[in-house]
C-alpha cells in the first residue's frame, strides 16, 4: 500500500511537469503578451518593449519557464503581471468563491441523485423512472452557459426574486442572506447538470447490483425489502459514486469557468478566462497547476478509497 | 428487408449433397442490430430529428442565400420574431434564423469533424497500445493520462488563445484534444482481444501485425468505438459552443450556435427570443445525439442475446 501511494506519487509529479511545460509552451506560442495588455492600446512601441524587457518576456520561453519553475519551488507563486499582486493572494481571494460553488453542487447532487437512481433501479420501467430518464437526458444535454441565461430570465427579468449576477449586492458589505441569493443560481446549474449525470449512473449500478445472486439470496431467505435494499444492495451500488467523484473533477473545473462567467461570479474560472485573455502568464501557470493537482489527487483519493470499500480490490 | 438475410443451407440427415436445401433464412449481425436500433423509439427519434436538423442546415446554400447572414437592416433592430426573419433580428438588425442556420453548419461540421479526428487518432493509439503492449504501451498509456488529467475546457481556451479561431482551427484543436477516453477503451479492448485464440490462430498462418490488427481484431470492437465516437459528437457540439460563447471559437461575423448567445446575454431582457432559439437548438442537437448513442449501446451490447 504505501509504495503504491509513493509510486503514484512520483508518477502524479511527473504528469504536473509534464502538465506545466505544455501549457507554458501554448501560451508562448499565442500572439500578443501581457505588456501589450498593461499598457493597453494606445501605448506607444518603445513602452512595450521597455516594459516586456523589464519583466523578461524578452527571454527564450525555457530561461522563463525554470525562472517560475525556480519560483515555485522556494514557496513563491510570482506576481501577477496585470494586478501587480502577489498571485499567491489573488489566489486565496478567489478560492472560496470556487469552493462554496463547487463543494456545495457535489453535495446538493448527490443528496438528490442518490434517492432518485435507487427509486428508479428499484421501480425500473415505471412512470417516475421514465420521467426520470427523460429528465436526466435532458440535463445531460443542456448546456450549462444557456440553462443560466435562461435561469436569469426567469428568476431575476421575470420573477425578480434573484440577482442577476455577481457575489454580493454592491456597496452594501457583505450580508449572509444577500450571498446566498446570488449564490442560489449558479449552484443550481451545476447542481441540475451534474444530478441528471450521476442519477442515471446510480440507476445503472443499482440495476446491475439487484439483478445479483446475493441479492436474490437475501430476498429468499425472508430479509425485508428495506434491509435488502439498503443493507445488501446499495452499499454495493455506490462504490462507482466515488470513482465518478474521482473522474468528474476535469468537468467541474470546466463548468465552473462556463458558470462564472455566465453569473459574473468573481472565483477562480472567471479568473482563467481574464488571465487567459491578458496573457497573466504567472496566473495562468498557478490556475493550470491548482486544477491539475486537485484533478490528480482526486483521482489518487478515488482509487484509495475504492481499495478500502471494496476488500476485492488489490492496489499494486 | 430481405437486403441483409442470408441463407443457410441445412444439409439433410441422409448427408447427400443433392438433398440440400434452403430452409431458414437466417439474419445477419448487421441486420440484427439494426433491427435492435429500430426498436427503440428514442433512438430513432434521435436519429430522425438529427437528421433533419443537418439536412436543413447543409442544404442551407440551396435555398437562403448567405447575404441573409451579414445583411443589416437598420431599422429592425432587436424586431421579435415574424415571417420575415422567424428567429427575429440581432442587436445588428440581422436575421437570426438565417444566422442560425448557418451557424448550425458551421457548428454540427466542427463537432462532427472533431469527433471523427479524434476518434481516428484514440483508435490507433488505443489499438497500438493494446496490440504492442510492452514499452510501446507504457509510452501511450502515459500520453493518455496527460491528456486526460489536463482540464479540457481550460486547455481549450488556452489553445484557441494560441491559434487564431477559424472553423478549421477549432476543428482540429478539439479533434486534437478530445481523444484521450476513445483511446483507453479502444486500448482496454484490444488487450482483452489479444488473449483470444483466434488472433493466435490468425498469427500462426502467418497474417502480418497490420492485417491481424486491422482485419481480425477491429471488427470485434467496433462496437464501444462507434458508441464512444457517438458521445465525443455530443461533447464537441457543447464544447464548440461553450469557446465560441466565451468569445474565443468561431469569430463574429461568421455565425456558430455559440457565438450567437455571447451577445444575447445582454440583451436577454429585452429581446430572449435572441437567448432562446439558438440554445434550444444546441439541446435539441446534442439531445438526439446522446439519445442515438444510448441506443446503439443497446444495440450493439454484445452481451444481449440477438
Amino acid at each position: 500500500m504505501g509504495r503504491y501511494i509513493i509510486r503514484r506519487l512520483l508518477q502524479a509529479v511527473l504528469l504536473l511537469v509534464g502538465i506545466s511545460v505544455i501549457v507554458f509552451g501554448m501560451i508562448h506560442l499565442a500572439p500578443g503578451n501581457a505588456a501589450e495588455f498593461a499598457l493597453g492600446s494606445r501605448a506607444n512601441e518603445a513602452d512595450i518593449l521597455r516594459l516586456q524587457h523589464y519583466l523578461g518576456l524578452d527571454k527564450p520561453w525555457y530561461q522563463q519557464y525554470f525562472q517560475l519553475m525556480g519560483q515555485w519551488l522556494r514557496g513563491n507563486l510570482g506576481t501577477s503581471i496585470i494586478q501587480e499582486r502577489p498571485v499567491a493572494s489573488i489566489l486565496l481571494e478567489r478560492l472560496p468563491r470556487t469552493a462554496e460553488l463547487l463543494g456545495g453542487s457535489i453535495v446538493l447532487s448527490l443528496l438528490i441523485a442518490l434517492p432518485i437512481g435507487v427509486i428508479s433501479a428499484v421501480r425500473q420501467y415505471s412512470i417516475s423512472d421514465h420521467i426520470v430518464t427523460v429528465l436526466s437526458f435532458l440535463g445531460i444535454s443542456v448546456p450549462s452557459f444557456w440553462l443560466g441565461i435562461i435561469l436569469i430570465l426567469l428568476f431575476a427579468v421575470d420573477l425578480h426574486w434573484l440577482p442577476t449576477g455577481g457575489t454580493e449586492t454592491v456597496g452594501q458589505g457583505f450580508n449572509l442572506v444577500d450571498h446566498l441569493k446570488h449564490l442560489a443560481m449558479p449552484l443550481l446549474v451545476l447542481t441540475l447538470i451534474r444530478t441528471a449525470g450521476w442519477s442515471r449512473y446510480l440507476r445503472s449500478s443499482m440495476l446491475e447490483v439487484l439483478g445479483q445472486d446475493y441479492v436474490r439470496t437475501a430476498k429468499a431467505k425472508g430479509l425485508t425489502a428495506r434491509v435488502v435494499l439498503f443493507r445488501h444492495s446499495l452499499r454495493n451500488a455506490i462504490m462507482p459514486i466515488i470513482t465518478l467523484l474521482g473522474l468528474s473533477l476535469p468537468d467541474m473545473v470546466g463548468g465552473a469557468i462556463i458558470t462564472e462567467q455566465v453569473f459574473n461570479w468573481n472565483g477562480l474560472g472567471q479568473l482563467t478566462v481574464t488571465a487567459t485573455t491578458q496573457r497573466d502568464i504567472p496566473v495562468i501557470m498557478a490556475l493550470v497547476m491548482l486544477s491539475g493537482i486537485a484533478i490528480v489527487a482526486g483521482n489518487l483519493l478515488a482509487d484509495l478509497l475504492y481499495g478500502v470499500v471494496d476488500p476485492r480490490i488489490k492496489l499494486h | 428487408m430481405m437486403v441483409g438475410r442470408t441463407e443457410i443451407e441445412v444439409v439433410s440427415a441422409t448427408g447427400s449433397a443433392a438433398a440440400a436445401q434452403p430452409l431458414l433464412p437466417l439474419p445477419t449481425r448487421r441486420f440484427v442490430i439494426a433491427r435492435r436500433l429500430l426498436r427503440n423509439r428514442l433512438a430513432v427519434l434521435g436519429l430522425l430529428v438529427l437528421a433533419a436538423l443537418m439536412a436543413i442546415c447543409f442544404s442551407a446554400p440551396l435555398w437562403l442565400p448567405y447575404e441573409h447572414v451579414l445583411t443589416q437592416v437598420r431599422d429592425a433592430t432587436f424586431a421579435p420574431p415574424s415571417a420575415a426573419a422567424l428567429f427575429g433580428r440581432d442587436e445588428f438588425g440581422r436575421d437570426a434564423f438565417a444566422r442560425a442556420v448557418y451557424g448550425g453548419r458551421i457548428s454540427l461540421w466542427v463537432s462532427l469533424g472533431s469527433a471523427i479526428m479524434a476518434t481516428a487518432i484514440g483508435t490507433l493509439l488505443g489499438m497500438l497500445a493494446g496490440y504492442f503492449g510492452g514499452w510501446i504501451d507504457a509510452i501511450i498509456d502515459r500520453i493518455i493520462e496527460l491528456f486526460l488529467t489536463l482540464p479540457f475546457l481550460l486547455l481549450l481556451i488556452l489553445a484557441a488563445a494560441v491559434v487564431r479561431p477559424s472553423t478549421t482551427s477549432i476543428l482540429l484543436i478539439l479533434g486534437f484534444f478530445g481523444w484521450a477516453v476513445l483511446a483507453r477503451i479502444v486500448r482496454g479492448e484490444f488487450i482483452a482481444a489479444r488473449q483470444r485464440d483466434y488472433i493466435l490462430a490468425a498469427e500462426v498462418v502467418g497474417c502480418s501485425w497490420p492485417r491481424v490488427a486491422i482485419r481480425h481484431m477491429l471488427p470485434n470492437v467496433m462496437a464501444p468505438i462507434i458508441v464512444a465516437g457517438t458521445l465525443l459528437f455530443a461533447g464537441n457540439i457543447t464544447a464548440e459552443a461553450a469557446i465560441s460563447f466565451l468569445g474565443l471559437g468561431i469569430q463574429p461575423p461568421t455565425p456558430s450556435w455559440g457565438n450567437m448567445l455571447t451577445n444575447a446575454q445582454d440583451y436577454v431582457i429585452s429581446s430572449p427570443f435572441l437567448a432562446i432559439f439558438p440554445g434550444l437548438l444546441i439541446l435539441i442537437t446534442v439531445l438526439c445525439v446522446n439519445l442515438l448513442g444510448d441506443g446503439l449501446r443497446d444495440a450493439l451490447d454484445p452481451r444481449l442475446r440477438l
